[in-house]
């Protein structure tokens, strides 16, 4: 009996010896860091050289005047861009919907069956929880509606994307249909029913990947001035998606263990929305409306990138 | 590694095991048979235990999702036979979990994991003396008892926590045959949570078996060889399924037990993979085990 309390007694000096000796569950919390690329998205007015200016022009005697028919284009903050019939189209409401933003890693032999599994089956799904952070309120897990009118050239974090060291050639972007979780997703708002329209709506976009809420002039008083202006409320109804964009980067993108911080920035040059179509047919003509489609997939470019942090906002 | 050898020497220095082991951490295993022992008990016996285990698993694809877990624990337990025919026990492990993953981001929880509370109940025996065979019942559960790590008041990510927090029941039936110098074990349970663990985490049913066989090479001395198996359904977090969780692994155990006085039992061993039929990409490394009982 002495002897088994001896050993008992030990057992116990023993335990409480490992405990003091820093075994396991004795140690620190720590977190480290990893390779983190910011995404952000910038947009921007990119007008077609030989038609801007003259546009332009043209808009400069035409903003005096406010015609029925359309938005009072005066007192509302727009954005214009000119077509390829030199139509003047301002946009008081755009949107479009971005989603599955994922770097392209460059193409590596000993890689090949990894990168090929895993066009196959989404990263994001292989283990959830990570991949991504969100940043300011937006995060790459879910999509993200963009506001077309607001400041042009403005950096908007869209989230972290978390990615093993290595180079990147690439960038996989979509447009996608919004819900009601999408990040950036405005809350609906009617349009006003005066004349010119003094309000234009906020339309629902869950479900729609774009939405334009623009108009033009469609009568001229032959000296410059408008006399009647066309609304020109658009979004992507019966409309086909255009497929997953690959983008690939000017040179690659490569981030190790001592350079851990890159970011891209996902540009969306909405001014070529326009290109090749004219905006006097969007309301009624569908092949019209899948040409804009079509353009808003082809304005997404990659605008900068680079190791460290996101350019600052001016004004941050 | 270090800390394998200085905690492991330390607990064969210190003391003794009986049957020992299992896989109370990847619940690949009876942990039963660590904390109770597989003997017919008399009333009123005590068993302590210290047993230490290091593991490791790689999971997800490489350079795109992958995370590489290494994992230390030094688990406490207490059994109490209440009767010739009860016993109870209580576990309680400290966890010390790292997680690396693809993006080389570094994670380490560091604590007092969930406790788990067990009871083997003897069931039936045979008539001959002394008593070759035994069945029963074995259930038990592993309560939220942890507490949620942080590392600077945000939560460390549940791979590296040091338990899960949920509430996971567990029943079984167990069989043991007793030939000197020949022992065999085996049991079956089936593990199924109540409850969400943190953030999210929904650990998915769990179905495990365990065939052991011993064979006593001196009267102090005994080695000893079991199947693992474990059979799983996915996790899943927040309703999102794991793709890499969840399937078939068996882990073959070689082992020794070893007493060198009375009532004390030290066991090593050293678990390895031999079937992986798991969905997705999920990589078991090699489970080393050292553990000591005493008998009071």
């Amino acid at each position: 009996m002495t002897f088994n309390r001896c050993a008992g007694l030990t057992l116990l000096v023993s335990a409480a010896l490992l405990t003091l000796a820093g075994c396991p569950g004795q140690d620190q919390n720590t977190t480290e860091s990893g390779i983190t690329v910011h995404i952000a998205e910038v947009h921007l007015e990119e007008q077609l050289a030989a038609t801007a200016p003259l546009a332009r022009e043209a808009q400069s005697t035409l903003a005096a005047l406010t015609a029925p028919g359309g938005y009072d284009q005066s007192n509302i903050e727009h954005h214009d861009i000119v077509d390829s019939h030199s139509h003047l189209l301002s946009i008081y409401r755009a949107y479009s919907v971005l989603d599955d933003l994922e770097l392209i890693p460059c193409p590596s032999v000993a890689q090949l069956p990894s990168r090929l599994f895993n066009s196959i089956i989404s990263a994001a799904a292989a283990h959830a929880g990570h991949g991504s952070e969100p940043v300011r309120g937006r995060g790459l897990d879910k999509s993200n509606v963009i506001d077309i009118v607001t400041r042009d050239l403005y950096p908007l974090p869209l989230g972290d994307r978390a990615v093993a060291p290595g180079s990147y050639c690439g960038l996989r972007v979509s447009l996608a249909r919004a819900s009601a979780q999408s990040y950036g997703k405005p809350q609906s708002v009617a349009t006003s029913t005066d004349d010119p329209t003094t309000l234009p709506e906020v339309p629902e976009l869950a479900g729609k990947f774009f939405a334009l809420r623009a108009d033009y002039c469609a009568t001229g008083d032959g000296m410059g001035g408008c006399l009647q202006r066309s609304k020109v409320d658009v979004d992507d109804s019966n409309l086909a998606m255009p497929p997953t964009l690959t983008i690939n980067f000017s040179s690659p993108l490569a981030v190790t263990d001592a350079r851990r911080s890159a970011y891209v920035e996902v540009g969306i040059a909405y001014g070529e929305w326009v290109q090749n179509l004219d905006v006097t047919l969007l309301t009624s003509n569908a092949d019209e409306r899948q040409k804009l489609v079509n353009n808003i997939a082809g304005s997404i470019h990659v605008y900068d990138k680079g190791l460290g942090d996101l350019p600052v906002n001016v004004g941050d | 590694m270090r800390r394998i050898f200085v905690c492991g020497f330390t607990l064969v220095l210190s003391v003794n095991v009986g049957t020992v082991w299992a896989c109370a951490t990847c619940l690949c295993g009876d942990p039963t048979i660590t904390t109770m022992g597989t003997e017919k008990p008399f009333a009123g016996r005590m068993r302590a235990g210290i047993e230490y285990l290091s593991r490791g698993e790689t999971v997800a694809e490489p350079g795109v999702s992958e995370l590489v877990t290494d994992e230390e624990r030094l688990t406490y337990s207490f059994s109490y036979a209440i009767s010739a025919e009860w016993i109870v026990a209580a576990s309680v492990p400290m966890v010390t979990k790292q997680v690396k993953r693809y993006d080389l981001s570094r994670q380490q929880g560091s604590g007092i994991g969930d406790l788990d509370l067990s009871a083997r109940w003897f069931v039936g025996k045979d008539e001959s003396f002394p008593v070759r065979h035994l069945w029963g019942v074995q259930f038990g559960v592993r309560l939220p008892s942890s507490t949620e790590q942080k590392h600077n008041g945000v939560a460390i990510d549940i791979d590296a926590q040091p338990g899960v927090g949920a509430t996971i029941p567990n029943l079984g039936i167990w069989y043991g045959r007793y030939e000197m110098p020949w022992f065999f074990y085996t049991s079956a349970a089936y593990q199924h949570a109540l409850t969400e663990g943190y953030q999210g985490y929904q650990a998915g049913d769990v179905f495990m078996i365990t065939a052991l066989t011993q064979y006593a090479l001196l009267q102090n001395l005994a080695v000893q060889f079991s199947l693992d198996g474990r059979f799983k359904q996915q996790d899943h977090y927040n309703d999102v399924k794991d793709h890499d969780s969840g399937g078939v692994l068996v882990m073959a155990t070689p082992g020794i037990a070893w007493t060198p006085i009375e009532d004390l039992v030290v066991n090593a061993s050293y678990q390895t993979p031999v079937i992986e039929n798991v969905r997705g990409r999920q990589v078991e490394d090699v489970t080393l085990r050292v553990g000591v009982t005493y008998d009071f």
